[in-house]
């Protein structure tokens, strides 16, 4: 493989949040790159930190969340330092999100072209004719039928499937390096959201731009993404390429995922041991937080955090096992 | 499990639910006719729309079907009146997909799990307290839980409140819609362990309606898939999963992604969406999206007819 341009850098990142009279650390240490040209997956269950990181890189964070170290580089910017005005041009034309609640992400009062149009204006600064007819192309793009008459829509009146076309065809507007996209098909059907998977890949080829997927769905992973970072409670635990993880998942917490998923393909075995009790995530650990639940956990797990480890081309585990 | 020589926990003949607004009629249920064996665990299967959680509210009468009828180890339940009905419900019970809308957020879990007991008059003074440790072990919560309210229990562990409400008075027959929907995956298998577990202990039978179908492999020994109101195919699981017929349980079963980047599969990608349930076309209801339709489609709805080993399928062109 040639030598790959960086996106995106994450590294170290680490962001707290007020809870009872201190602050939890939401994110602990998460460091992780995306690619040129490539579709990264970021799996985990709720509450592994995978929307907080998004939400950081975009600069969304909420006001009681504070970055408690590390940088986040876009390029040759560290996205952390610059001022909400700055982030304003990066949004869109650089960096762009599909959000998980599509009806929400529209403007309810305005048709969905006029939507779209905005976007060439404001972004593109186009003239009002132009932007129209180019909102159109873009509909026409995303697989929306008759795409003119569409247009003149409201987003209540369209499916949620549609809805989620027209905020992609707003993405396609932007022409962004990074698309991240936020479970981009939660609360839509699996034909539908076979089709709007097979839409992003199609439109991340023609543009050669890059994806990262945030998703809990490791079917989706396996078929859609290049590579994929494992969080757990707002820690990295492994990060590999899709082909390597699913064939040689290294850390505790990737194993343990990896066997919890049913498939459709085949019956598989069920668990003897039920979990029914202990689902909470140690966010207090000080070492690694899988450490409560980790077959394999040594004394040094609950107060050291494990170094990052290449355990292989593009593979890389976190964990005091390895080695 | 062979249970065929059995008569039927409950069957279904006909059912039909029509809701009318304004001019407008919507048949959510169109006619839908099964059987179900003691000790089986029915999958009923479809996406948003095709009127499975809706028949499932008709075959309890917690909505009024408008015509057909569900037989319930012999008794007709749409003949009953609503105290008949009342007394049959502690064999019949539902557990519904989203606990934080169906568990009441101001009950501790103790008042939510006592009500249907006293309700149906099921304990006295004494046994009530073992009656509920007793269940809440059944569904492996810690039974400290019982002074505690929906807000301070996580996502599995309401779902587990929700169960436990419906076994608690020891139903033959329950009802399940999507429980395990708004699960993470590692805790969705342990769901599903615990719903295998409880139908041997308790000798339940379900009807587990879900859009994932991964579950539905998981748990069930027959399956039905519903589309626009009626099942366009049914049968024993592995033969729906491995050997599908109807072209919309082929596409339906080829859009869900396996977790396995080795595999290469032929992805069934169909055109457009379900038509709206207010204009079902003619025909068969798949017709306009279906890549093998002929013009007969379009005219004749084809009924659903056994083609060997208990798999039935309503399509003309197999």
């Amino acid at each position: 493989m040639a030598a790959r341009e960086t996106l995106l850098r994450i590294e170290g990142l680490s962001v707290s949040f007020p809870s009872g009279d201190g602050r939890v650390t939401i994110l602990e240490n998460v460091s992780f790159e995306v690619f040129g040209n490539e579709i990264v997956g970021l799996v985990g269950e709720s509450g592994s930190g995978k929307t907080m990181t998004s939400l950081t890189v975009m600069g969304f964070l909420p006001p009681s969340g504070r970055i408690e170290g590390g940088e986040v580089w876009f390029g040759h910017d560290n996205l952390l330092s610059y001022t909400e005005e700055y982030m304003r041009r990066v949004r869109g034309r650089q960096i762009a999100m599909i959000f998980q609640s599509t009806r929400s992400a529209l403007n309810p009062l305005m048709r969905v072209g006029d939507q779209v149009a905005r976007v060439y204006r404001v972004q593109r600064g186009l003239g009002a004719r132009e932007a129209r007819a180019q909102a159109i192309q873009a509909l026409t793009r995303v697989g929306i039928p008759d795409a003119e008459h569409r247009a003149r829509a409201y987003p209540h009146q369209l499916s949620r499937g549609m809805c989620q076309r027209v905020l992609i065809a707003m993405m396609v507007a932007c022409e962004p390096a990074l698309l991240i996209a936020d479970e981009p098909t939660t609360g839509l059907d699996v034909t539908i959201q076979a089709q709007i998977f097979e839409l992003i890949k199609d439109l991340q080829q023609a543009a050669n731009a890059s994806i990262l997927l945030i998703t809990h769905d490791l079917g989706v992973v396996a078929e859609t993404c290049d590579r994929v970072v494992v969080m757990y409670a707002g820690q990295v635990m492994e990060t590999a390429t899709v082909e390597s993880l699913f064939a040689k998942p290294i850390h505790p917490y990737t194993q343990r995922l990896l066997h919890s998923v049913l498939r459709v393909d085949k019956t598989i075995e069920m668990p003897k041991v039920d979990a029914g009790l202990s689902e909470e995530v140690a966010y207090s650990v000080a070492g690694c937080r899988f450490a409560p639940r980790c077959p394999r956990v040594l004394p040094g797990c609950w107060e050291e955090h494990p170094p990052r480890e290449q355990a292989g081309p593009d593979h890389w585990v976190t964990c005091h096992n390895y080695n | 499990m062979n249970t065929k020589t059995q008569d039927p926990v409950l069957s279904v003949d006909e059912l039909v639910k029509v809701f009318r607004e304004g001019a407008l009629t919507l048949r959510a249920v169109n006619g839908i006719s099964f059987d179900v064996y003691p000790g089986e665990a029915m999958g009923l299967v479809g996406e948003s729309g095709c009127g499975k959680t809706t028949a499932a509210r008709s075959i309890l009468r917690l909505i009024e079907p408008t015509s057909g009828h569900v037989y319930f180890v012999g008794t007709d339940l749409t003949q009953l009146s609503s105290r008949e009905m009342r007394a049959q419900r502690r064999h019949l019970q539902m557990v519904f997909q989203d606990p934080d809308t169906t568990l009441n957020p101001r009950f501790t879990i103790r008042r939510t799990l006592s009500e249907p007991l006293q309700l149906h008059k099921l304990v006295g003074n004494g046994s009530l307290e073992e009656r509920l440790l007793q269940t809440m072990s059944r569904v492996n919560l810690d039974p400290e839980f019982l002074g505690r309210y929906p807000h301070q229990l996580s996502e599995g562990q309401k779902q587990r409140v929700g169960v436990a409400r419906a076994i608690i008075t020891e139903p033959k027959f329950v009802a399940l819609d999507e429980p395990t929907s708004s699960l993470d995956m590692s805790i969705r298998i342990h769901m599903i362990a615990l719903l295998q577990r409880l139908q041997e202990e308790l000798g339940m039978t379900y009807i587990f309606i879900s859009h994932d179908l991964s579950s539905v492999r998981a748990l069930c020994n027959r399956v039905m898939v519903m589309y626009l109101g009626t099942i366009i195919e049914s049968g024993p699981t592995d033969e729906i999963f491995d050997r599908p017929l109807h072209q919309y349980t082929r596409a339906l079963l080829s859009a869900i992604p396996i977790p396995d980047p080795q595999l290469r599969r032929q992805r069934i990608l169909l055109e457009g969406e379900p038509p709206s349930l207010f204009d079902v076309p003619k025909g068969c209801a798949f017709h306009e999206r279906c890549p093998d339709a002929q013009p007969g489609c379009r005219e004749v709805r084809p009924i659903l007819r056994d083609v060997g080993a208990g798999h039935l399928v309503a399509c003309d062109r197999v």
